[in-house]
């Protein structure tokens, strides 16, 4: 209030005096304008003094001669005696200040004539008037008395005297009142002159005065627009630079009228004036959001909750909304704060501010992403390391044709259920080849997901009427795969090349070291999950020449012969006490050079031997075999139905063997070789899987297969 | 998860289908593709998704499926901006449908309808887009997801 008061003090000292200058001009107007009439009541009043003098004159001539004629007398003497009364008390008033009869009605005060002037004419008047004066009276005292003939000779007497002296001196006494009449018109113009003098100058200090205030008041308005104007430019460039949008939200949860040139980018649109506030949130967030987004405004306008315990529940810090840019859809993370407004410690309004935090959000989720994606990548770089990366490459394309294969068999047309098993069918062996050979590169989780797609199948299969759909879980698994095979390809290429070699870089074709470390970790993996006790011996692996586009398949068909030695050949502990043997079964893998073109691979194992009654059971229970249709079962075409088709004598399919597929996989393998595959089973004593493989020219260092003879079965 | 979400999409379309027609869908089994364009029929209705998930959700299907679509719901209009209406049906129905049972983790936009060359959303050249075969009375659509 006082510093209001500072800032206008000058306009209110200024107006004050303006005021004071109105009233005072009005007041003077109004004192003069009594003082106005008062002066021509005075001039008429002089005038009047004329005529009076005029009339006794007359008056004295009409009462003499009335008196002569005899005639009535007491009307002219009436007249005589007011007049000269009249005159004779006004003529003292002038002089000495008295009442006198005022020339409208009633009496007036008359102030003794000022003016050397003024003094003059009444003394002179006064020197005529008071001889006159006394010879009226005598007349008047003389007819009043009596009518007697004495006392009316005496009074004519009297009259004719008065009557000569008034007509000496009648003129003169006119004159004088002229001049008295002058005089106080003279006063009464001067006094005007003075009261407009007075008027004139109270207006024109009084106009000053407004003129004082215009000024000082238009130079306060200016200073203020200048001020508010230099404010708006400053709150403008605030405005256009501040990165975040701003605005404000009053207690309608309405949208102010000024806003942030950020928040036009933010949300790619100016109408924000006056817009509900509730309305435009609840075009970006779900309703049951927006719910709460209400409940959090009403809570900011209420003052009895802290600001601070708000900041914590504001529903609005990380807003994912969809925009577009450049044709494509885009997620923009915004973050929404709350700040209140206070008036007279009152919540009049909520300041909003907008950030955009994409950037924030989005390098936060990459990092996280990035973090998880490293780690795998190390598990796998780790896995890598120890590969052969000679037959990664082999590897990479050969899963790769695997799962371009299962992909075109998904493409493929089915229309009834038989059709859907078939297919589901004919990626079986696909996968579990891809299974064995990641398992022979020690590469686990690919076996393991390979695993899981196994069991899929399994599930379609089993389906009494699998459709499409069922294949859904199938598809994403194959886009697993086929993502860790692209993860791999670009970790062996950083591996490459950065110079670091995995377990065998740099070795020579003939050497399969890493194979052979490979192959016992797999014999422990798988003996472990078989819950058997296994000891393997590796022989020749170090030594024996292997041409190296085919050590893949080779080490890959050692895996598959190895893990169906294990979960079928070896028995159980118990089994194994049971029959008397040792707990620990063998298990022995070789390869060996044989002949200038040629190698050898051995499996062999002391388990219970191939179980002939339970293949033949289940080939007629699967329908691979027809007892009724006649022919022998031999126990040779037993073991072509288990290298070729899916039949395995395990009662449930696990991890490593149970659907057959592993020596139909081998099967295919020697097949693919132009090996020849010799298989020796007893009871309880073991089986023996004997591959020879010929023709390859260890000189040009290619695969040059001789079709020597196709597999001929058990020997 | 990614199964479950991909079910949703499909769920949609056999739901619509249900109710459009007397005649139920049919899935084919779901393969892998790298460029929508592979299997884009006449018309593609497209919704793009954003949020915690990237990607884009693709109906595409040919004049004849639209067309009989159209006339077995009671309309005889079958001029193009019906098919492109019906599209953008089939596609808004999932967009729905996807919003209201994703969550607010998903971002799923309005369908954007094309004839001919689809409206493609980015994404990166190595990620795979699920085509599902529906195949409704004698006539072929595919059902296109990629979910980053």
């Amino acid at each position: 209030m006082l510093n209001f008061l500072g800032r206008y003090t000058a306009i209110i000292t200024t107006t004050i005096v303006f005021v004071v200058l109105v009233v005072g001009v009005l007041g003077v107007n109004f004192n003069l304008s009594f003082q106005t009439e008062a002066n021509a009541e005075v001039v008429n009043i002089a005038g009047r003094q004329r005529m009076l003098s005029q009339r006794v004159a007359k008056s004295l001539a009409n009462v003499k001669a009335k008196a002569l004629s005899d005639e009535p007398y007491s009307k002219p003497l009436d007249e005589l005696q007011t007049a000269a009364q009249l005159f004779n008390r006004t003529l003292l008033a002038f002089k000495q200040g008295g009442p006198t009869l005022s020339t409208k009605s009633g009496q007036t005060y008359l102030e003794p004539v000022s003016g050397s002037q003024g003094e003059k004419a009444v003394y002179t008047a006064l020197q005529i008037w008071q001889p006159m004066n006394g010879l009226i009276e005598q007349v008047i005292n003389q007819l009043g008395e009596s009518n007697e003939q004495a006392s009316l000779e005496s009074a004519i007497g009297s009259l004719t005297q008065a009557q000569e002296y008034a007509d000496s001196n009648i003129n003169r006494l006119l004159k004088v009142m002229n001049d008295l009449t002058n005089h106080t018109e003279s006063l009464a113009n001067d006094a005007a002159d003075k009261s407009r003098l007075i008027q004139s100058a109270g207006i024109l200090a009084s106009l000053l005065c407004f003129a004082i205030i215009m000024y000082l008041i238009l130079g306060q308005l200016r200073a203020s627009d200048m001020r508010a104007s230099m404010a708006r430019r400053e709150t403008k460039q605030i405005f256009e630079t501040v990165d975040q949008g701003l605005f404000l939200v009053d207690k309608d949860l309405r949208m102010g009228s000024e806003h942030s040139k950020a928040l036009e980018s933010i949300f790619f649109t100016d109408k924000f004036e006056n817009k509900s506030f509730t309305q435009f949130i609840g075009g970006l967030v779900s309703a049951s959001d927006l719910d709460k987004v209400k409940r959090y405004l009403d809570l900011l306008f209420d003052p009895h909750k802290k600001q601070r315990l708000l900041t914590d529940l504001n529903p609005l810090k990380k807003l994912a909304i969809q925009v577009e840019e450049f044709g494509q859809p885009r997620t923009k993370f915004l973050n929404f704060s709350f700040s209140r407004v206070f008036k007279d410690n009152q919540i009049v309004s909520v300041l909003s501010s907008v950030s955009d935090i994409t950037k924030e959000v989005t390098l936060a989720n990459e990092l996280e992403l990035e973090t998880r994606r490293n780690q795998q990548q190390l598990e796998m770089m780790l896995a890598l390391m120890g590969a052969d990366s000679d037959m990664l490459p082999e590897f990479l394309a050969s899963s790769h044709g695997a799962y371009a294969n299962v992909n075109e068999l998904l493409k493929g047309r089915a229309n009834s259920a038989l059709e859907f098993r078939e297919k589901a069918d004919a990626m079986m062996p696909l996968i579990h080849k891809v299974k064995g050979d990641s398992a022979a590169l020690g590469l686990e989780f690919i076996s393991q997901l390979c695993h899981q797609f196994e069991d899929k199948v399994q599930i379609v299969m089993n389906k009494r009427d699998p459709s499409g759909d069922d294949f859904l879980s199938l598809t994403v698994t194959l886009e697993q795969l086929i993502s860790t095979n692209q993860q791999i390809s670009s970790i062996f290429d950083a591996i490459a090349g950065s110079g670091i070699s995995g377990g065998s870089a740099g070795a020579s074709e003939a050497e399969t070291g890493d194979s052979r470390m490979k192959l016992m970790q797999l014999a422990e993996t798988v003996s472990q999950r078989q819950g058997k006790k296994v000891n393997l011996s590796i022989a020749g692996f170090d030594e024996a020449w292997v041409p190296a586009k085919v050590k893949l398949d080779v080490v890959s068909l050692a895996s598959q012969l190895l893990r169906n030695a294990i979960s079928h050949g070896i028995e159980t502990p118990a089994e194994r006490v049971g029959a008397g043997k040792s707990e620990l079964g063998q298990v022995t893998l070789a390869l060996y050079s044989q002949g200038a073109q040629g190698f050898r691979l051995v499996c062999e194992d002391d388990g219970g031997g191939v179980d002939f009654d339970l293949l033949e059971e289940k080939a007629i229970a699967q329908g691979l075999l027809n007892p009724e249709a006649g022919g022998k079962i031999t126990p040779n075409r037993l073991v072509n139905l288990m290298l070729t088709n899916a039949l395995s004598s395990k009662s449930e399919a696990d991890e490593d063997a149970g659907r057959g597929v592993g020596l139909s996989v081998a099967g295919e393998l020697v097949s693919k070789l132009n090996g020849k595959l010799a298989l020796s089973t007893k009871p309880s004593i073991g089986t023996r899987f004997s591959v020879r493989f010929t023709n390859f020219d260890k000189g040009s260092n290619a695969q040059e297969p001789m079709i020597e003879q196709k597999m001929k079965g058990v020997a | 998860m990614k199964e479950e979400k991909l079910k949703i999409f499909i769920d949609s379309i056999v739901k619509y289908f249900h109710y459009a027609g007397q005649t139920s869908v049919k899935i084919g089994s779901p393969f892998l593709i790298k460029d929508i364009k592979e299997v884009t029929a006449d018309y593609t209705g497209t919704i793009s998704i954003s949020g915690d998930y990237q990607g884009a959700c693709y109906f595409t299907a040919p004049s004849a499926l639209l067309k009989h679509l159209i006339l077995s719901i009671g309309e005889v209009d079958t001029s193009d901006s019906m098919m492109q209406d019906a599209v953008g049906e089939v596609a808004n129905t999932m967009s729905g449908n996807a919003r209201r049972r994703l969550g607010k983790k998903f971002i799923i936009s309005t369908p954007k309808v094309s004839k001919g060359a689809p409206f493609v959303v980015d994404k990166k050249s190595d990620a795979h887009i699920y085509a599902i075969p529906i195949n409704w009375k004698s006539y072929k659509a595919t059902l296109g997801i990629h979910l980053n």
